[in-house]
């Protein structure tokens, strides 16, 4: 959206502050824009829980909390440079922003073992709009899968267990079978 | 599956066009064997049953186990590693194998038995397959269970089998 700061330049040239100034007409575009795309709005109020803080520094709202076994990355003056590339000269160290501190791996839970195509739909704000948080959400198909993930998989408790399980049907009864005469 | 087929799957789509499907598919066998295997295949129908031709071929896979056998295997994963691992060695695509609580599913992919053999002959050709994994489960110590084909291979050779009492 083109505007212009012509009221504010107009203060510098008086050496005034325009600070009390209030841009009328911007805030008047905006209300416009929200009223004929209200898509815009939508996906604005969906994300907004969602959306992580970009101030990652320690002790920042929103940025986590260091780990003890946390990566720390190596100084810069310890990596090679590139060639052609001049490295800076070094600055104070109070301009020095703090490294960077990755957060650690979370445990992942029965529940976050869905397909990354269902969990990117989960968190994605048209998902909603689209009806896809429903069919991102575990189904009975997926519940089932789960039971059969937790089952032991060393072979002769698998065995055993297929060996065993005759009192429940162990197959669909429809085996498919060549017949005489219909090859 | 080898990670570079699933790096690929990841990226390439199915070709649309049945002619490219087609071509694909018969690329599976060696235009050197292709007329020699359709016509045993074709003279083998003439004279038995699907039945008994289908028991042939079980016996034949049967004995392909047993000329590949497999090394000893702790789990589910290892023994499919193990069986992939002849499937690819060979080009004969791979399995992957799901446990379900009464049943464990063996899902070969890419098998290039109906493309030598055609398509016509499918429903008796994929007993080669049966007596492979019949082979390869007993020697695993599942000699009490039984690997049966749940439907005919499609068109790109995946066949779906299962192990079960």
């Amino acid at each position: 959206m083109k505007h212009s700061d012509d009221i504010v330049n107009l203060f510098q040239q008086f050496g005034a502050k325009a600070d009390p100034y209030h841009e009328l007409a911007r805030q008047q575009e905006h209300k416009l824009s929200r009223e004929r795309w209200p898509l815009v709005s939508a996906v604005r109020d969906a994300v907004a829980d969602d959306v992580p803080s970009v101030d990652r520094r320690a002790g920042a709202p929103g940025a986590p909390a260091p780990q003890a076994a946390a990566f720390t990355p190596a100084p810069a003056s310890a990596r090679p440079a590139p060639a052609g590339w001049a490295q800076p000269a070094a600055r104070p160290a109070a301009e020095v922003p703090p490294p960077v501190v990755a957060p650690a791996p979370m445990p992942m839970s029965p529940a976050d073992r869905v397909p990354p195509s269902a969990a990117l739909a989960a968190r994605s704000p048209l998902s909603g709009l689209a009806g896809l948080r429903a069919a991102a959400a575990p189904s009975l198909s997926d519940a089932a899968a789960g039971q059969a993930g937790s089952l032991p998989a060393d072979l002769p408790s698998v065995f055993a267990r297929l060996a065993g399980a005759g009192d429940a049907p162990a197959r669909p009864a429809a085996a498919w079978q060549p017949r005489k005469g219909h090859p | 599956m080898p990670a570079r087929v699933r790096a690929m799957s990841s990226i390439v789509s199915m070709p649309s066009s049945p002619e490219i499907a087609e071509h694909l598919v018969q690329q599976q066998c060696a235009v050197q064997w292709r007329g020699f295997f359709q016509a045993l295949a074709a003279e083998f129908a003439a004279a038995l049953a699907p039945e008994d031709l289908r028991a042939l071929m079980f016996r034949v896979g049967a004995r392909f186990a047993a000329e590949h056998p497999l090394p000893a295997c702790a789990t589910l994963q290892e023994l499919e590693q193990a069986m992939s691992a002849v499937w690819t060695r060979i080009d004969w695509g791979w399995v992957r194998l799901v446990q379900d609580v009464a049943q464990l599913d063996i899902h070969h992919s890419l098998s290039p038995v109906s493309a030598a053999f055609g398509p016509d002959h499918a429903p008796w050709s994929g007993g080669f397959l049966e007596g492979v994994y019949q082979g390869w489960f007993e020697r695993a110590g599942a000699g009490q269970l039984k690997v049966v084909q749940r439907a005919p291979a499609d068109a790109w050779g995946c066949v779906h089998l299962q192990l079960a009492r």
